[in-house]
């Protein structure tokens, strides 16, 4: 007993200092004017003359009676003399002090015996799943963070304990818990910090720290918040505001991540794989922000589970759907309408989750159709885009559970022109479908089993039409039509096994089954050219991730994933090694690293290298290798508790082999793809990226947002271009600056803005004029990307007014400003003729260097209005 | 059904037309306007080089253009023709004469030399205040040699409704590599040409295909996709053309079948440049040349001329 009560002491007065004082709160000089009397009345004193406020039970032993020898000292010198020898421990929350008792162990026996917790961690409110909260035990530091489907297990000593669960968003809730000798289930609800301003308050999380090196991990809501094109609310825009993102120029798709090309990010939803994650050319992404519950952005430290793409895994979960009560919203903006409805299904084992949004682009377009078809107008265009998501969630009686979702989205632009002469019809589609039926188990409350089935389809087509005008000799002339298409069914079965709180193992294997159609069809009249035959091929992996915290100032995820694909007859292999690395030091500060090794046995051709939806997926195939990177990347982050800030900067190296890139002058968009599509690209390139990030992050208060800046080098080289020299790859900026901010006026007003500014992108410019065989005068051009692109840089602004209606229901009013000062940024380079008219008439002079921009000002209003 | 019978009702209400009103009325003012900048500014340019510019052909007596390159943003009536050079005419590296001077940048052979088939010839050119360049040494094409050339039944046209026939073109390739094809087909009325259309009736060769393409107006075929076997070409030729409201037929067909140097195919197939928006999506050509030192290209060839009375 004496030697238990030693130990803990000694534990106590070694570890309590170090681990609990958090806040410069403790070092504050307190003056008593009582020495002497019960701890309760001694921290009444405290209180008192400290403006503290004390939380405590009876179990700390209130009653006992202490003479302090000095009146005078630090709060954190009081405390340490009012419990000195006692089993107490406290934690600071503000402007609060926590006190509780902590296991002192009957006998040695018992203090030996461990008890695990499990469960899961919900959202009080909705009963949503929380993934990545963050489960601790205070005084021991031991703490796990809930899985994908927010599952959690901790195993502790028997007896007292003092767990803090925390949620970025939700209030920080501290447990006392009398941990008995058998194992115990225990849901944790966490209710959001702020539910009138839950647009806007987040709170900070327990451990910043353990974050590992390349994720960012930022909250729907205050992604939601900042200000985008036409006010569509847009997870993946936002994300391309943090650093080491980018974009390519406006109108392309896909985001651009530590120097990597748009096919080399791998874009779950609930698990299965988006090709395509682009509305509207790009201008919007597919993802509704209304249906989804959390996204996380691998750009390295990559854990061994995720795997197939080289430079980022973009990892978002779509919501449970509400299984408390049935909540509805209607969003209104100029593009495009939005609607989400969620709720229980019977009771609250089974709820569901479904959002739809359209767009009416065609009711704007529908005076230039009519005068089309009246043959007042030249040219129409018509534009429609739809997607919907659907999620039920049912919980067995067995505590297993099963999830299905489906999303499906799809647009569609037909563009006619018409001359005197003839008449041109356009057609460009394009759409995703994803399905996820998962299930999951605890079987015992250390393992936690899932599977999962996935399937995804991305397909795109173009067709164009000529035909001519409507003289005697009139009829169809000719049309080019190409579809593509890739699918892929994917089993997955993994197990997280949670040997200690700060030992936990998962391990898993997949098998995707990958369909490419990769077409496609050239039709000319009736002329059939090229129908390719689908390319089926297999990929398989096996993972084991080993996440440790073996002292308190390290936290390791070590793993290994192992994968092999299968096409033609042939079969490659990989063995790719994670490592990624926390040292947690003394005053929030934390050393981070990682090292990884990526496979990817997909390539997208694409005409220009910048990402467009008629871009074709293909697999790796015998002559053309699959795709490899290795990345190293290191870190230094500083939390700012008081302020709610973190800060963050990461350095990274990149090198990648066996690239594809598209042969100078070749252009898909018009071409017939044929089988032969391996002898019209370049194979074997390397490439290099390194760069530097800088983040400055605000997650709570009025102001939150961020400021990112990324310096960044991103270079190609292929023995077959710019004669086997280094030169920088299409999506190369030097450097991204980026700002993004939400500041709550009132609970009625907010404001938000965000700036960015990159460095042009490379461009292939000419460096001469010669005549040519028959005397006319063309371009000379020496190498690939031998120039820029002028700079791009934006500003965007929108306010928010949240207002009661009459029915007391919440609704909102959103203002935006998209380019707000107007700035013509690049969309691509070309050249006008330049004429001289001094003789009277028009005569060519020469070329002249013009940027062709895409948006000017583009002002925005969207009304939402929520039904409980 | 509570919240059901809300949205409902809610539906019903005056407020959301409200709404919806304000925002259609915005969005209609709305267009997707795109907008441009002239970018002002000098690009980079590598300096004054020499261009070589020749088709050697045995039915024509050795002549070609030298010039030399402008700036991007340069003044395109800026005379480039190069005078006073000297240049140097090789026949299988062995020189044969210096080219004369005709004016204009054209220089041509004194003695009226015609390239032979199956030599090789390259120039070398020194001007004053230029680096010196010289040619890669082309070969002389012998002529292709045709199979049969057949114009076979009448077809509907995918462009107009007028009267159309098939025409075969059959080309034999060698067993060797390298050989390269140019067709050329004009339907003539009383001596004059019509323009007419021309379409391939049984492969659609685009840009990149590797057996051919279609570009200023004539079609090119690359013999490794037939070597040492006949290639049939077939087109459909639109024979009827109408002059002052009345239809003419052509009553002659000309067709023109060259062999063609590689650099010749090289340079015509990467010779298209991307214009208007198709820059925003496709990668510049590096237009082929056989020019050391300087640009341009000096390219072989050898026809047949097949004229069918119709």
């Amino acid at each position: 007993m004496l030697k238990t009560t030693a130990l803990l002491l000694l534990f106590l007065l070694l570890h309590t200092p170090l681990l609990l004082a958090q806040d410069a709160i403790l070092q504050k000089q307190v003056e008593l004017q009582k020495a002497e009397g019960s701890v309760e009345e001694i921290l009444q004193e405290l209180g008192q003359h400290g403006g503290i406020t004390f939380s405590y039970s009876n179990s700390i032993g209130l009653e006992r009676q202490v003479k302090l020898q000095r009146t005078k000292q630090s709060l954190q010198a009081h405390l340490a003399e009012l419990f000195k020898g006692q089993p107490v421990a406290y934690v600071v929350r503000g402007n609060k002090i926590i006190l509780y008792a902590v296991a002192e162990g009957k006998t040695t026996q018992a203090a030996a015996q461990k008890v695990t917790i499990s469960g899961y961690v919900t959202d009080a409110a909705s009963g949503e799943a929380l993934i990545g909260a963050t489960i601790q035990e205070l005084a021991s530091k031991k703490g796990v963070t809930s899985n994908q489907y927010g599952f959690y297990s901790l195993t502790l000593p028997a007896g007292e304990a003092m767990v803090a669960v925390s949620y970025i968003g939700y209030q920080t809730r501290l447990l006392p818990l009398q941990l008995h000798h058998t194992d115990t289930t225990l849901a944790l609800a966490l209710t959001p910090s702020s539910s009138n301003v839950q647009e806007v308050t987040v709170t900070a999380q327990i451990g910043q720290q353990l974050a590992p090196t390349g994720l960012t991990s930022i909250p729907i809501q205050q992604l939601k918040n900042v200000p985008t094109i036409l006010g569509e609310p847009d997870i993946i825009k936002a994300l391309t505001l943090t650093p080491g993102v980018s974009i390519g120029n406006e109108a392309t798709t896909g985001l651009l991540v530590r120097g990597g090309g748009p096919d080399q990010n791998l874009v779950l939803l609930d698990e299965a794989t988006v090709y395509n994650a682009s509305h509207l050319f790009g201008f919007v992404s597919i993802f509704n922000p209304d249906a989804l519950n959390k996204v996380d952005l691998y750009k390295g430290g990559f854990p061994a589970r995720f795997g197939g793409r080289l430079s980022s895994v973009l990892d978002m979960t779509m919501k449970e759907g509400n299984n408390k009560e049935l909540k509805s919203e209607a969003s209104i903006g100029l593009i495009s309408s939005r609607f989400n409805i969620e709720g229980p299904i019977g009771s609250e084992n089974t709820s569901f989750m479904f959002s739809g949004r359209a767009s009416y682009l065609s009711l704007f377009m529908l005076l230039s159709y009519l005068n089309y078809q009246a043959g007042n107008r030249r040219s129409y265009n018509n534009y429609l885009l739809y997607d919907v998501n659907g999620k039920v969630n049912h919980r067995f009686k067995d505590g297993s559970r099963l999830f299905l979702s489906v999303y499906n989205g799809d647009d569609s632009w037909r563009s006619r022109e018409r001359s005197s002469l003839d008449e041109d019809i356009f057609k460009l589609g394009w759409g995703n479908t994803t399905a996820t039926a998962r299930y999951s188990r605890v079987l015992n409350p250390k393992l936690f089993y899932r599977s999962v089935l996935t399937y995804s389809q991305y397909r795109n087509g173009l067709t164009a039409k000529n035909k001519s005008s409507t003289t005697e000799f009139g009829g169809i002339t000719s049309s080019f039509e190409t579809q593509s298409a890739i699918r892929d069914w994917t089993m997955r079965h993994g197990l997280d096994y949670f040997i200690t709180p700060n030992h936990q193992l998962k391990f898993g294997l997949e098998t995707t089954q990958h369909a490419f159609q990769t077409n496609a069809m050239a039709i000319d009249v009736d002329t059939l050219t090229g129908v390719e035959r689908p390319i089926n091929t297999w990929e398989h992996a096996v993972y084991i991730e080993d996440e440790a915290q073996p002292f308190t100032w390290l936290k390791l995820n070590a793993g290994l994933r192992g994968s092999a694909f299968q096409v033609e007859g042939k079969t490659y292999s990989s063995l790719e090694p994670r490592l990624s690395v926390n040292f947690l030091l003394p005053h929030e500060f934390a050393i981070k690293g990682a090292y990884s090794q990526m496979r990817q046995y997909l390539h997208l051709l694409t005409t220009s290298g910048i990402s467009l939806t008629n871009d074709i997926w293909v697999p790796a195939t015998r002559s053309v290798a699959p795709q490899s990177a290795r990345q190293v990347s290191a870190g230094i982050s500083k939390s700012f508790p008081k302020l709610r800030t973190e800060v963050s900067v990461e350095a990274y190296h990149k090198t990648m082999t066996n690239l594809i890139d598209y042969r100078q002058g070749f252009n898909l968009l018009y071409s017939a793809f044929n089988s032969r599509w391996q002898d019209e690209i370049e194979t074997g390139g390397t490439g290099e990226a390194y760069g530097l990030e800088f983040f400055l992050n605000r997650t709570e208060g009025r102001f939150t947002g961020w400021l990112a800046y990324t310096l960044a080098w991103s270079n190609r080289r292929f023995s077959s271009i710019n004669n086997n020299q280094w030169y920088p790859a299409n999506f190369d900026r030097r450097h991204v600056v980026s700002f993004s901010g939400n500041y709550k006026i009132s609970s009625a007003w907010s404001l938000s803005a965000n700036w960015m500014y990159m460095s042009g992108l490379p461009a292939t410019l000419p460096v001469a004029v010669q005549e040519d065989t028959w005397g006319g005068k063309t371009l000379v051009y020496t190498g690939r990307n031998n120039g820029r692109m002028p700079a791009y840089h934006r500003l965007d602004v929108g306010a928010a007014y949240t207002l009661q209606t009459k029915r007391g229901r919440t609704a909102t009013w959103n203002f935006g400003v998209y380019n707000a000062y107007n700035q013509v940024n690049p969309f691509y380079l070309e050249f006008k003729g330049k004429y001289d008219y001094s003789s009277g008439k028009s005569e060519f002079v020469g070329n002249r260097l013009v940027m062709r921009s895409l948006f000017p000002l583009i002002p925005s209003v969207n009304y939402t209005l929520r039904f409980n | 059904m509570l919240n059901k019978n809300l949205i409902i009702n809610y539906l019903n209400k005056k407020a959301l037309p409200k709404a919806l009103l304000l925002l259609l009325a915005l969005g209609a003012l709305l267009g997707f306007t795109g907008c441009s900048k002239y970018l002002d500014y000098e690009l980079p340019y590598l300096g004054d080089k020499l261009v070589v510019n020749g088709l050697l052909s045995p039915d024509s007596v050795v002549h070609l253009r030298v010039s030399r390159t402008l700036p991007v943003t340069g003044d395109y009536r800026t005379d480039l023709a190069i005078t006073g050079a000297t240049v140097s005419f090789y026949e299988n590296d062995k020189h044969v004469e210096d080219l004369r001077d005709t004016g204009n940048g054209m220089y041509a052979s004194p003695s009226g030399f015609k390239p032979v088939p199956g030599m090789a010839y390259s120039v070398q050119v020194a001007a004053k205040g230029f680096v010196s360049v010289q040619t890669i040494p082309e070969t002389v094409p012998f002529p292709p040699d045709l199979g049969s050339v057949v114009l076979q039944e009448q077809i509907k046209s995918i462009y107009n409704n007028v009267y159309t026939r098939k025409l075969g073109i059959e080309i034999k390739a060698r067993e060797e590599i390298g050989e390269f094809f140019n067709i050329d087909i004009t339907p003539m009325y009383q001596g004059e040409r019509i323009f007419r259309m021309i379409f391939f009736t049984d492969q659609v060769l685009q840009a990149g295909s590797p057996c051919g393409f279609r570009g200023r107006g004539s079609y090119y075929f690359s013999g490794t996709c037939f070597r040492g076997s006949s290639y049939m070409a077939t087109f459909g030729v639109e024979l009827e053309d109408y002059v002052s409201g009345s239809p003419n037929y052509a009553d002659q067909l000309t067709i023109t079948c060259r062999s063609i140097s590689k650099s010749y195919y090289e340079h015509l197939e990467k010779g298209h440049q991307p214009e208007d928006y198709l820059m925003a999506i496709m990668e510049p050509r590096f237009v082929h040349t056989n020019v050391i030192g300087g640009y341009g290209l000096l390219a072989a060839y050898n026809e047949h001329k097949i004229i069918l009375n119709l």
